[in-house]
C-alpha cells in the first residue's frame, strides 16, 4: 500500500530494504575515491620496481606516514567497493536463496577480514620502518 | 514455471520467457559491460592476494620469500600483468559509468565511441606501465 505516503516520505522511507540508495551512493563514493588512489598506487608500484624490491625496501617505504595512511585509505575504499560489487554479482547470478545468503555473508566477512588484516600489516610495517 | 492451486497441489504453467542471452549478437556495449564485472571480480581476488602479500611482508616469514619469488617468476608476472590491465580497464570504464550516472553519453554512438576509447586507453596505459617497469632493474 502506497496511498497514505507522500512521494518524499516514500523516498526517505527507503523501501523494503530500508537502505534505498545507500548501496548506490557508497558504490559511487568509493569509486570516485579510488580514482586518485589507484593512480597513486600504480605510480608507487612502478616507482618501487626501479630499485631492488626486497622486504626491507617495502618496510622502509611504509615507514613514511604518507605512504602508510594513503595505502590504508586505498585498502578501505578498495575492499568496501569490492564488497558492494561482489554483492551485486551474487544477487544477480545465484538464485538459490540459501546459497545466496551464505555467499553474501562469506563475501562480506572475507572483504572485511582481509581489509582489516591488510591495514594491520601496514601499521605493523610502519612501526618497523620507523625503527 | 510452477504455481500452486489454493489447495496446495503444484501445477505447471507455461509462461512466456524473454529471449535468453545467447540469442543476442555480441555488441561492444554489452561485451564491455560484462567485462567490467569480470575485471571487478578479478580485481577483488587481486585485492585479497595484495592483503596476503602485505601480511607476508609484515611477518617476514618464509611465505614472504615464496611470494616474492612467485611474482618475480613468469606466472606471477603474468598475473600482475593481467591485474594491471584489469585495473586500467575497470578504472577507465568506471569513469565512463560515472559519466552515465551524470546523464551524459547515453546516445548509442557516444556509448560505442566511449567504449572504444576505454579499451584503447586501457591497452596504451598497460603497455606504457610495463615498459616503465621493465625499464628498471626488476
Amino acid at each position: 500500500m502506497t496511498g497514505f505516503r507522500s512521494h518524499l516520505g516514500r523516498a526517505r522511507g527507503a523501501g523494503s530494504s530500508g537502505g534505498a540508495t545507500h548501496h548506490w551512493v557508497m558504490q559511487r563514493l568509493t569509486a570516485v575515491s579510488l580514482i586518485p588512489l589507484a593512480v597513486w598506487f600504480i605510480y608507487s608500484a612502478v616507482a618501487l620496481t626501479a630499485g631492488d624490491l626486497t622486504r626491507d625496501v617495502i618496510v622502509a617505504w611504509f615507514g613514511d606516514p604518507f605512504n602508510a595512511i594513503v595505502m590504508i585509505l586505498l585498502l578501505t575504499a578498495m575492499f568496501w567497493h569490492g564488497s558492494l560489487g561482489i554483492q551485486v554479482v551474487i544477487e544477480d547470478y545465484i538464485h538459490v536463496k540459501r546459497q545466496k545468503l551464505v555467499l553474501l555473508i562469506v563475501s562480506k566477512l572475507a572483504c572485511f577480514g582481509m581489509g582489516v588484516a591488510g591495514i594491520f600489516a601496514i601499521i605493523s610495517m610502519h612501526i618497523k620502518g620507523l625503527m | 514455471m510452477t504455481g500452486q492451486h489454493s489447495a496446495g497441489t503444484p501445477v505447471r504453467r507455461e509462461r512466456p520467457l524473454s529471449p535468453h542471452l545467447t540469442i543476442y549478437k555480441p555488441q561492444i556495449t554489452s561485451v564491455l559491460s560484462i567485462t567490467h564485472r569480470a575485471t571487478g571480480v578479478f580485481l577483488l581476488i587481486g585485492a585479497f592476494v595484495f592483503s596476503a602479500w602485505l601480511l607476508a611482508m609484515a611477518a617476514g616469514t618464509p611465505i614472504c620469500d615464496c611470494m616474492t619469488d612467485f611474482f618475480k617468476g613468469i606466472i606471477g608476472k603474468g598475473f600482475l600483468f593481467l591485474w594491471s590491465a584489469a585495473l586500467y580497464y575497470h578504472l577507465f570504464n568506471g569513469i565512463r559509468h560515472l559519466f552515465w550516472d551524470m546523464g551524459k553519453g547515453f546516445e548509442l554512438k557516444e556509448a560505442q565511441y566511449s567504449g572504444f576509447l576505454v579499451v584503447t586507453l586501457a591497452i596504451v596505459f598497460t603497455v606504457f606501465t610495463w615498459v616503465m617497469v621493465t625499464g628498471g632493474s626488476w
